[in-house]
């Protein structure tokens, strides 16, 4: 016969003094599995991309006390911590109530989203381009798809909840010990080369299906630069607003001049540069670029990096390289790597 | 003296016409066009003002691609003014080494001389500078706000109508708009500023001009920057150009971003009801 303690996970075997039945253990266990695996795979992505969590929170404006980055630290670990708990069988009240408090928030926020969205209020991308208000998921998918995702597994995790027992200490410390490591590897991934695990733009990604909305309103790498359909091109997305793109500006207009690429190797192609806003007179005047800008839905770009300026080549349609730090891009361009850092 | 700034206009667009229509010639077996600041194309995002007072007559042209150059051409400036985006430079040319294509593009000769006249001064968006004694800013122009028609645009920008006569519609297409028997109207909201616009929305100008006289109507809307106005949000316009289609008054679909390549055969598709 089972024990509550063979049952309180498959990990653990501590003794219970209540013993619900079997089946409410195990649909308990795996509601609070669910509920963990989800929080876990949403800790990975942000520790992958942390200054793109940190810019949610900054425009969620969560940050208060705190800087935004310090904010988007604190919030890894938490969603770690209980994500592993739970996917450990820990289902404690010291779990399930941070649980239902981290629910409550990620609902509460999507939630806040879509009431705003309803009475116009909620902010439309950032941009002044064509593309207004499209974004990836609108208000309303997203704060469904959470509530869907987050709320039945929570409610489960509390079926046939073990009482009293052994002190789980193996997997509290192990649990001590993922949060620890989470957060050390959020706070340095932002400077590891994780760019291509990071993004949807990697080698051998068709740019036809890098895309944001849906039906008629999808808009795709290929829609907006046909161009990208043939041959060979060197891409370079950027944000006309940073240092890092505009003191590239003269190289990437010897570079559209006709200069050749990185040295042995064949010209990357011609070049085309995609921001998410488009280029203002001030821009124009100021650094002259010899080359055109074409703008691009923020919604589609963002996925597509960590940190801007980020270039890739692509022919026919399919990218062949990344380049994720100016070094590279610079070097990709022909120009001297050692002028600048 | 001149006194009347409408004859000295006409004296300007004269002396200019004359030397497009015959001077060119004679120019270019003296000289050919410069091997880099050849082939500007008129520009309508920006405006000239002189002296405080804007010249609606000025035309703006710019260097599509290669070095980034800015050439001004108004009765209102004593000589044609050259701004190097980049450099800052300002600069004038004589008006005789001016040349107008045919295809309304303007290259400046390779024996023009350059007269440095300093440096312009970016003051928020207007590009300010001195020439010759006179003080002129370059302004990006108000947008086009609500219901035009196609006249308003090619009015409004020449980069329209440049890329709408460049525009060859599937013939087949333009035949089944042709045949369409229903009242058909066809609302293109657009913005003025928006570059995928200047790209498609010309082609839909060709379309227009090919099915006049047929069942179908065309209009077009123009939607603020950021499109967070009352129209975009009153009927759903999340990108531009979106086009709306009404048949028989009735909403009977959209022309979304994908469909701009080619709006003929994605409207005769989206009325035969594919």
């Amino acid at each position: 016969m089972a024990t509550a303690g063979t049952l309180e996970s498959p990990i653990s075997a501590s003794a219970s003094a209540s013993v619900p039945g079997t089946w409410r253990r195990v649909l308990g266990y795996l509601g609070g599995a669910v509920l963990g695996l989800v929080l876990l795979l949403a800790a990975a992505t942000k520790a992958l991309d942390p200054l793109a969590f940190a810019e949610q929170i900054q425009a969620e404006g969560l940050n208060g006390l705190f800087s935004a980055s310090t904010v988007a630290l604190i919030g890894l670990g938490i969603e770690t911590a209980v994500g592993l708990a739970l996917l450990l069988g820990l289902r404690r009240l010291w779990v399930l109530i941070p649980s239902v408090l981290l629910v409550a928030f990620l609902v509460f926020l999507t939630g806040r989203t879509y009431v705003r969205s309803i009475h116009g209020e909620a902010p439309a991308a950032a941009s002044c381009g064509c593309f207004g208000n499209l974004v990836q998921r609108t208000p309303a998918e997203a704060f469904w798809q959470d509530l869907l995702l987050l709320v039945p597994p929570l409610g489960l995790a509390f079926v046939g909840r073990p009482r009293g027992g052994r002190f789980p200490g193996g997997r509290i410390a192990a649990v001590a010990l993922a949060t620890g490591a989470a957060v050390v590897f959020g706070a340095k991934a932002a400077d590891l080369p994780l760019d291509d695990l990071a993004t949807r733009l990697k080698p051998g990604v068709v740019t036809a299906k890098v895309c944001v909305g849906e039906g008629k309103d999808a808009i795709c790498l290929d829609t907006l630069v046909p161009d990208l359909a043939r041959e060979k091109h060197m891409v370079v997305l950027a944000d006309l607003d940073n240092p890092a793109f505009t003191g590239m500006v003269p190289d990437l207009n010897r570079y559209s001049q006709g200069a050749q690429g990185e040295a042995g190797q064949n010209d990357a192609g011609p070049l085309v540069v995609i921001s998410a806003t488009p280029p203002t007179t001030s821009f124009l005047f100021t650094f002259g670029p010899a080359f055109k800008i074409h703008d691009a839905p923020p919604a589609l770009l963002r996925p597509l990096y960590r940190r801007l300026p980020r270039a890739f080549s692509v022919r026919d349609g399919k990218v062949e390289r990344t380049y994720s730090t100016v070094q590279e891009i610079r070097q990709a361009l022909g120009a001297p790597v050692s002028a600048r850092p | 003296m001149i006194r009347s700034r409408s004859l000295r206009s006409a004296l300007f667009l004269l002396t200019f016409g004359t030397f497009v229509g015959s001077g060119f010639a004679a120019a270019g077996a003296q000289a050919g066009p410069d091997a880099v600041l050849h082939g500007f194309e008129r520009l309508g995002d920006y405006q000239l003002v002189v002296g405080g007072k804007l010249q609606p007559a000025a035309e703006i042209y710019a260097l599509p691609s290669g070095v980034p150059a800015f050439l001004i051409l108004s009765s209102a400036l004593p000589s044609p003014v050259l701004l190097s985006p980049g450099e800052g430079s300002v600069q004038t040319v004589q008006l005789m080494k001016i040349v107008k294509r045919p295809n309304g593009t303007v290259d400046l000769m390779a024996d023009a001389a350059l007269s440095p006249q300093g440096k312009f001064e970016l003051v928020g968006e207007d590009v300010r500078f001195k020439t010759e004694g006179r003080t002129a800013a370059l302004q990006p122009r108000p947008s086009l706000l609500g219901l035009k028609k196609a006249v308003d645009l090619t009015n409004y920008n020449p980069e329209y109508a440049r890329r709408a006569k460049a525009y060859q519609p599937n013939a087949k297409s333009v035949q089944q708009l042709r045949k369409v028997t229903q009242p058909t109207r066809v609302r293109v909201y657009f913005g003025s500023w928006c570059p995928h616009c200047k790209e498609h929305v010309p082609l839909l100008l060709k379309v227009e001009e090919q099915i006049k006289g047929s069942k179908i109507q065309i209009e077009y809307y123009g939607l603020e920057k950021g499109l967070n106005d009352g129209a975009s949000k009153k009927f759903g316009i999340h990108a531009v150009p979106t086009g709306v289609v009404y048949s028989n008054g009735k909403e009977i679909g959209r022309l979304g971003t994908a469909d701009w390549t080619a709006p003929e055969t994605a409207l005769a598709s989206l009325l035969a009801g594919k």
